[in-house]
């Protein structure tokens, strides 16, 4: 204020005096020729009309804004949504206000505030959970978080490619000034046109607001993407999902994989064929003598498993390679039955599963100890909040063995009321799936009796391929487990392998001084 | 005086229709205190086959045995056959594969009636630990009690097209070869996996396939005379004698009664033992017996019929106990029916007059449905052979 010299001021003033006078004489006018009031209605009628447009199209604006939120990654284990909903809350509740652009501290606060909030949900137990984070993964941070923030703004922002850092800056540095120097301006108007100036001032307000809405909604989702856009990747990295590696986790093999496919390999005789990706883990299980043996071969299409009539053939978990068009390279294992398996055996095989089959018999209805096994494992998989169950489907074999017994000509139309073997196995998948509690969409009664296998080719395979999507997100949090595991394991071996250099040149280093 | 009365008690019991279920049905109940009933323990998965072995041994439809069912403890049920008037119950274990399912209370029940275990397998299925943990549970508690292990549906290991093997291989070994061998090998090895069974009395292992006429499959109780055999052989029980299976009776209707009157000279048997006889409960018990077999023989049993039947019989009841009862009219000769057995012949009287009664009344209505006339003598002569024969029966069940 002191800056302005008050003369030139009135220097200005003089210059604007004359025009400033036709202003009480044109409502001079106005008042002679009774065009007064009209003036006024005119004035309020146009005043509505701006205002009216104004609003619609900052909401225009807005809702453009609005629509382009960044949301939760879908492969993020179950622990991180909750910690998403903190940071959406956050972001929220940011006021533009209280996070002015030209402190250049304040942005750097606010990101440390959204760091804190998720290192908080994710280690409750220690005071100050920040510490928490390792060096590397908090320079990965603001290296994911900056770039990601620029791609958005430059997809999403209208004339983004021309608005700099500095306009907004700088909008909000002069604002100061700016209005003070209205202040003033205001004040004289007010002298030398009292109604105009009202007016005018009434009309500012609502059109100032209107501006002032628009630019600050900008500000606010600025601030909100960015704040969204670091709880994003600090929940990556404190869930322990980022790497340090930038590679896919899927590109390179699980130590589980290669071992299962060193066996599939011993197991089939089958030329060594290395596999580079982390192929999906599609695991057989259920009970003894259900035929999962039978599921396998039936699936490959020639004979690969021992199969008998006895139950145990299968000893062990057993590998075999599954390739085929449609589907990423897989490995397919084949299981002794679940009953006979030791809890850990069984928990640890469906941990490193990407898909379960579970094979039941239409002809067993004795599923009581089916069902708890199935239920123990699905305890125990949602038990654990790092990863997403995956997938299950119910296979159900010896649909030939159901009544007519002796009759047996595929293909069957379950909705066929007037067949009689349809309707038993229209009846027995219903009593299947309301005994092992899965939807009935999973379940898929195929037979593999010899000679008359039926139904694997078209309707399991299409409900495989179905939930290969499920399937790959399974994979995916399966394999960034298994690389955390390695990764930790491999850079406390270097480190210490460094530290250990280190110790070694000691001795050598205090004898020469 | 208190003649009269009762004999028009007894005039309403045989000519109407309907007896009061109520006062029958506690009749029978303490008939049957006095006189437990043989009980057949079903031991097995569900689905294994037990109604199948329980329709196949009484003859009985399977949809009429799945609504006799009565739960008589938390994780079993029990049979009664015939329902009304039982000669044999059968328990089935429900719960059985269920892992906190405990034998115990069932044991229990079972403690002072069961008189066989018949254990029931699925021959393909060999998963079969949960069935044969309560077998050696309830063998070590009684080692007397007899154990008949029946494999069933033999047509899952079957290929397709085979035939039931004629005649009957499984009773003698080894084996033949042509037999299919995942099936022998699945028979053989759920024995195996069974190994050496607690208790001292035998075990008998019967392959057996009971399926339904439209299964396709002949003969549909294929294995049955095994079964029989092996029943036969274990237990001291007339029990196929009870049941009517016997291989030399070939009327349907004969065998569908034959159980039914066996059920009722039971229980009029264990009426008549009662310290405190009240006379007319025997009569009641022969008057519900007279009907159901005329329902069994889709007749109607009218005033007209009984009178008629009555009066054939007359005579022959006469020479049965040796008293005159020419010139009596029929009416009279009942209720000296009902007094006599009671009174001179106690129990085993009145239980073998019921059979022979039952016995009588069955080919008189046989007979009347192949629309031919009952001569007197031959009703009479049916009567009379009877008697002896339903007194030898129940002193056999004792």
């Amino acid at each position: 204020m002191n800056r302005i010299d008050p003369w030139w001021l009135v220097a200005l003033l003089l210059w604007l005096v004359p025009f400033v006078v036709l202003l009480p004489l044109g409502f001079v006018w106005l008042h002679q020729h009774d065009a007064a009031l009209y003036w006024f209605g005119t004035i309020i009628v146009f005043g509505l009309l701006g205002f009216g447009l104004q609003a619609r199209l900052r909401r225009r604006e807005r809702l453009a804004l609005d629509l382009e939120h960044s949301g939760p990654d879908p492969a993020w284990p179950p622990s991180a949504e909750a910690a998403w909903s903190l940071v959406e809350d956050w972001a929220e509740s940011v006021d533009p206000a209280d996070w002015p652009l030209d402190e250049e501290m304040r942005l750097g606060v606010l990101a440390l505030r959204t760091l804190e909030r998720v290192a908080g949900h994710f280690h409750p137990e220690v005071e100050n959970p920040l510490l928490e984070l390792r060096v590397p993964h908090a320079l990965m941070i603001v290296e994911r978080a900056s770039r990601d923030l620029r791609r958005r703004i430059t997809d999403h922002v209208p004339l983004s490619h021309r608005l700099t850092v500095g306009t907004l800056a700088r909008a909000y540095r002069w604002r100061g000034f700016a209005e003070r120097v209205l202040s003033l301006y205001r004040a004289g108007h007010l002298v030398l046109n009292p109604v105009g100036a009202l007016l005018n001032e009434a009309l500012g307000q609502l059109r100032r607001r209107g501006f002032a809405a628009a630019r600050e909604d900008l500000y606010r989702w600025l601030l909100q993407e960015y704040v969204r856009q670091i709880g994003r990747y600090a929940i990556e990295l404190y869930s322990g999902r980022l790497p340090l590696n930038d590679a896919e986790p899927v590109e390179r093999l699980t130590q589980d994989s290669r071992r299962d496919l060193e066996r599939a390999v011993e197991v089939e005789r089958a030329p060594h064929e290395n596999l580079e990706q982390e192929p999906l883990r599609l695991l057989v299980l259920g009970r003894s003598n259900t035929g999962k043996s039978s599921l396998i071969n039936a699936l490959f299409g020639h004979p690969r498993a021992a199969v008998d009539i006895l139950p145990d053939t299968t000893r062990a978990l057993t590998p075999y390679r599954l390739e085929r068009d449609g589907v990423d390279q897989a490995l397919i294992l084949d299981s002794p039955g679940a009953d006979r398996l030791g809890y850990k055996t069984l928990h640890d095989a469906a941990n490193m599963a990407d898909l379960i089959l579970w094979v039941s018999a239409a002809h067993r209805p004795d599923r009581q100890s089916e069902r708890q096994t199935l239920q123990a494992l699905r305890t125990a998989m949602a038990a654990r909040v790092d990863r997403r169950p995956p997938p299950l489907l119910v296979v159900v074999t010896h649909i030939d063995q159901l009544r007519p017994l002796r009759e047996w000509q595929p293909p069957y139309d379950l909705t066929d009321t007037a067949n009689l073997k349809a309707m038993s196995i229209q009846a027995a998948i219903t009593a299947l799936a309301a005994d092992l509690e899965v939807p009935i969409a999973n379940v898929i009664p195929v037979c593999l009796a010899e000679g008359r296998v039926y139904n694997v080719e078209d309707t399991l395979w299409t409900a495989l391929l179905e939930q290969m999507d499920r399937a790959q997100r399974a994979r995916l949090l399966r394999c960034q487990v298994a690389r955390r595991r390695d990764e930790n394991w491999t850079l406390l071996r270097r480190q210490l392998a460094n530290a250990g250099r280190f110790l070694l040149a000691l001795p050598g280093r205090s004898s020469r001084h | 005086m208190a003649k009269t009365g009762r004999r028009r008690r007894l005039t309403e019991a045989l000519l109407n229709p309907r007896v009061d279920d109520g006062a029958l049905e506690s009749t029978l109940a303490s008939a049957r205190e006095r006189l437990p009933l043989p009980l057949i323990w079903l031991i097995g998965k569900t689905q294994s086959g037990k109604t199948s072995i329980i329709r196949a041994l009484t003859g009985s439809p399977a949809a009429e045995i799945g609504n006799g069912f009565q739960p008589c403890t938390r994780s079993s049920r029990i049979y009664d056959f015939p329902a009304e008037a039982p000669v044999v119950r059968f328990l089935d274990t429900r719960g059985l594969g269920e892992v906190d399912y405990d034998p115990e209370e069932d044991i229990r029940f079972g403690e002072s009636l069961a008189h066989l275990l018949l254990v029931v397998m699925k021959a393909g299925d060999l998963d079969q630990e949960a069935v044969l943990e309560v077998v050696r549970a309830v063998r070590r508690r009684h080692p007397e009690w007899p154990l008949v292990i029946a494999q069933t549906t033999l047509h899952e290991g079957y290929p397709s097209d085979f035939e039931h093997p004629q005649p009957y291989p499984f009773g003698t070994e080894p084996w033949p070869a042509s037999l299919p061998p995942d099936l022998t090998r699945a028979l053989r090895a759920q024995r195996d996996r069974a190994g050496d069974l607690p208790g001292r009395a035998p075990v008998r292992w019967v392959p057996v396939d009971l399926t339904l006429p439209e299964d396709g499959y002949a003969p549909a109780d294929y294995g049955l005379e095994a079964l029989w055999e092996a029943i036969d052989t274990l237990s001291t029980l007339p029990l196929r004698h009870l049941l009517g299976r016997d291989p030399d009776v070939l009327d349907l209707f004969e065998r569908a009664a034959h159980p039914h009157i066996v059920g009722y000279a039971l229980a009029a048997a264990g009426v008549g033992a009662l310290p405190v006889v009240d006379l007319a409960g025997v009569p009641a018990i022969q008057a519900k017996m007279l009907q159901s077999l005329a329902a069994l023989h889709a007749q109607t049993w009218d005033r007209r019929t009984i009178l008629e039947f009555l009066g054939l019989l007359g005579t022959g009841v006469g020479i049965a106990y040796g008293t005159r009862m020419a010139g009596r009219t029929l009416i009279k000769l009942v209720p000296y029916l009902g007094q006599t057995l009671g009174a001179v012949w106690g129990a085993s009287a009145s239980g073998a007059t019921t059979f022979a009664l039952g016995k009588a009344a069955a080919y008189y209505l046989r007979r009347r449905n192949l629309g031919l006339s009952t001569e007197a003598r031959a009703l009479r002569r049916v009567f009379a052979d009877q008697i002896t024969q339903g007194a030898r029966l129940l002193r056999d069940s004792r």
